[in-house]
C-alpha cells in the first residue's frame, strides 16, 4: 500500500530516513526475540526439572502426612495442626531476564514450626511437617520460574507481533512508496524535458 | 495470607501444619471461585492448586494472563502428577512460538 504523502523531494528525504530506521529496528527487534526464544528454553528446561523435583517431595510429604494421620487418628491430627504458631510470609525480589523485571520469592518463616505438644502427637506427624517445610522453598521457585515463563511467553508474542508488523506492513510500504515518489518525479523532469523542446521548437520556428 | 492451597481436604490438609492458608473444593466451582476472590482481595498473590482442581479452573486461571498477581501454580494430587502442570507449560510454548518444540 503506497503512503498518502506528497510525491516530492522532501518527502522522499524523508521516507529513506524512515525506512533505513525502520530496518535498523527490525534488526534489533529480531534479536531481542531471538534472545527471548533462548532464555525461554532455557527456563522451560529449568522449570520441568525443577516440577519434577518438586512433585516427588510434595508427594513424599503428603504420603508421610497420611501415615502420621493413620497413626493418630484424623481427630486428633486435625487437633494438633488447627492452631499453627508459625506464619510464612514472602519476601519479594526482581530478576531481570532482557527488559523484562521478573518477580522472585522468598519464604521468610515467624514462628515456632511445631506448634503441638509432642506428648500426644506421633512423631511422623514432625516428620511430615518438617518436609512439607522443606518442599515449600521449592514450591516457590517454581511458582517462580512458572511466572517467568508466562512473562516470557507474553513477551515474546508482542515482539513477533512487532517484528511481523516492521518486516510486512511498514518496510514493503515505505520501499513502494518511495518508489511511486521516484517515478513520479521521473516522469515531471521527463515531462518538463518535452515541453522545454516543444517550446524550443517553437521559437527557432518563429 | 500471602499462600494459599487449593484442593481437596484430604490432599491439602498438611500444608496446614506450616501456617498456609487453605481454600477447600468441595465440588462447587463457582463457590471456589468466590472464595478464592475474596483471599485475593486480603491479599493472596501465589496459589498452588491441586491438578485436578486446576483443570475446573482453567478458565477462571486464564483470565489472570499478563497481570502480575495472582501466580497459579498447579501442584500434583497424593496419588501422584497426572501430567496437568506440564501440559500447562506445554500450551504456553505453542502460544509463545508457534510451535510445539517442548
Amino acid at each position: 500500500m503506497i503512503l498518502k504523502v506528497n510525491p516530492n523531494r522532501m518527502e522522499l528525504m524523508k521516507l529513506k530516513k524512515r525506512l533505513t530506521l525502520a530496518r535498523k529496528g527490525h534488526k534489533l527487534l529480531k534479536d531481542k526475540q531471538e534472545q527471548l526464544i533462548r532464555s525461554f528454553f532455557q527456563i522451560v528446561k529449568e522449570n520441568r526439572e525443577l516440577r519434577k523435583n518438586v512433585e516427588n517431595a510434595l508427594i513424599e510429604a503428603y504420603q508421610s502426612f497420611l501415615v502420621a494421620k493413620s497413626f493418630m487418628g484424623d481427630q486428633k491430627v486435625e487437633e494438633a495442626i488447627l492452631m499453627p504458631t508459625v506464619k510464612i510470609k514472602i519476601e519479594y525480589g526482581k530478576n531481570q531476564i532482557m527488559n523484562l523485571q521478573v518477580p522472585t520469592f522468598k519464604p521468610v518463616i515467624e514462628g515456632e514450626i511445631l506448634s503441638y505438644s509432642t506428648i500426644e502427637t506421633s512423631t511422623y506427624l514432625d516428620d511430615s511437617v518438617i518436609k512439607f517445610r522443606e518442599v515449600l522453598e521449592k514450591m516457590l521457585i517454581l511458582a517462580e520460574k512458572e511466572k517467568a515463563i508466562i512473562e516470557l511467553a507474553n513477551e515474546i508474542i508482542n515482539t513477533r507481533r512487532r517484528v511481523n508488523a516492521l518486516e510486512y506492513i511498514l518496510i514493503p510500504n515505505l520501499i513502494e512508496t518511495i518508489k511511486y515518489i521516484k517515478d513520479k518525479l521521473n516522469e515531471m523532469e521527463r515531462s518538463n524535458i518535452a515541453r522545454l523542446m516543444k517550446i524550443k521548437d517553437m521559437v527557432m520556428s518563429d | 495470607m500471602e499462600i494459599v492451597v487449593v484442593g481437596h481436604r484430604d490432599t491439602i490438609l498438611g500444608f496446614k501444619t506450616i501456617g498456609l492458608d487453605l481454600v477447600y473444593y468441595e465440588n462447587d466451582v463457582d463457590d471456589l471461585i468466590n472464595q478464592i476472590n475474596n483471599t485475593i482481595e486480603q491479599g493472596a498473590k501465589i496459589f498452588f492448586i491441586t491438578e485436578s482442581v486446576f483443570v475446573k479452573l482453567n478458565k477462571y486461571i486464564n483470565t489472570f494472563f499478563g497481570k502480575p498477581y495472582p501466580i497459579f501454580v498447579p501442584i500434583p494430587e497424593i496419588k501422584g502428577s497426572e501430567g496437568i502442570a506440564e501440559e500447562n507449560i506445554r500450551s504456553l510454548v505453542v502460544r509463545a512460538l508457534g510451535t510445539d518444540t517442548f
